[in-house]
């Protein structure tokens, strides 16, 4: 869905087919030009309705594991959920699974970039 | 001659996306420092924790799930050529954003009525590690609740632009970028939701 058709469509209109094509390429597009012509990727009302049943299992999960006495593990289980929940937001809700190469790569790197912070600030905190 | 026609929809998401991941480190700021002094008043953290409703947490999260997917289903929709079901989605994503904003506003009295907001005489004569918890729960759920507002504003102008006709299946870039903006509010309180109202 880095391409949505009207832009092929009203640039191929005016220009050759090569220029068509060259947004996506920016957007790094890893489907062969043939597909993204015209489709860009639907995804269903029963697909999004089955993730978020699955969202709302797992807050049904973290609200129960809050319940239990499970000393530290308890934050570690918390944050995992909410890992696996942010995660399934991106990948369907955002349409993260149908992007290019470009915009996960991005994603990649801006979540190193906050893991990176996350990790040097502890390391300096809890070994001053 | 062809600029009018040119529309560059990989740019506008590319830049919707950058845009998005200043948001995540803006809010990843605010989490670093709550596992900071998570660490340093772990007692005082958890006497604040306990104080916050679990009730009103879960139902907020439950209604920004549902409005993610109200959001996400008028892309759909869009994509299918159905400007009408795209309107009543996102009419109803920002029904969502409303009741979560009540909610909210109702947490924030109780809260207030109890004496505890920041430089409360009951915080202030109070250990530092409780002001601390209390100053960044209010932070970070006042940021978080001022994107619902400005994202629930921004999805009623785009559900005005479906009805309109100027949003429609060969060109809904704006609807797509405003239901991501949504997206990343529903992502933001999946984080808020266990480390303030469940951990502690």
């Amino acid at each position: 869905m880095a391409c949505a058709p009207a832009a092929v469509i009203s640039d191929r209109a005016i220009t050759t087919r090569a220029d068509a094509v060259r947004p996506c390429e920016i957007a790094g597009e890893t489907m062969t030009p043939d597909r993204h012509e015209n489709t860009p990727h639907i995804l269903g009302y029963g697909k999004l309705t089955a993730v978020w049943l699955g969202l709302l299992a797992l807050t049904a999960l973290t609200v129960g594991i809050s319940r239990l006495d499970l000393g530290v593990n308890r934050v570690w289980g918390s944050l995992a959920i909410a890992s696996v929940k942010g995660g399934l937001v991106i990948v369907f809700f955002m349409h993260m699974r149908y992007e290019g190469r470009l915009l996960r790569w991005l994603l990649f790197v801006a979540l190193v970039t906050l893991a990176i912070f996350i990790g040097l600030t502890f390391f300096d905190v809890l070994y001053r | 001659m062809s600029q009018p026609l040119h529309k560059d929809y990989a740019g506008a998401k590319l830049g919707m996306w950058l845009f998005l991941f200043t948001e995540l480190i803006l809010f990843g700021g605010l989490f670093l420092l709550y596992a900071i002094y998570l660490a340093r008043y772990p007692q005082e953290f958890t006497a604040g924790g306990r104080e916050l409703n679990v009730l009103f947490g879960t139902a907020n999260t439950v209604i920004l799930l549902t409005s993610s997917l109200l959001a996400a289903m008028a892309v759909t929709a869009i994509q299918r050529d159905d400007r009408r079901t795209a309107q009543v989605l996102l009419w109803g994503t920002v029904l969502c954003a409303s009741v979560f904003m009540v909610n909210k506003y109702l947490e924030w009295t109780a809260k207030i009525g109890h004496g505890i907001y920041p430089n409360s005489p009951r915080l202030a004569a109070g250990p530092p590690g409780e002001s601390v918890f209390f100053s960044l729960y209010y932070l970070t759920t006042g940021l978080h609740g001022l994107h619902v507002l400005i994202g629930a504003t921004l999805l009623t102008c785009v559900a005005a632009r479906v009805k309109r006709g100027s949003v429609h299946a060969g060109d809904y870039v704006l609807l797509e970028n405003g239901a991501l903006y949504w997206h990343l509010v529903d992502l933001i309180w999946i984080f808020i939701f266990p480390l303030y109202y469940l951990i502690l």
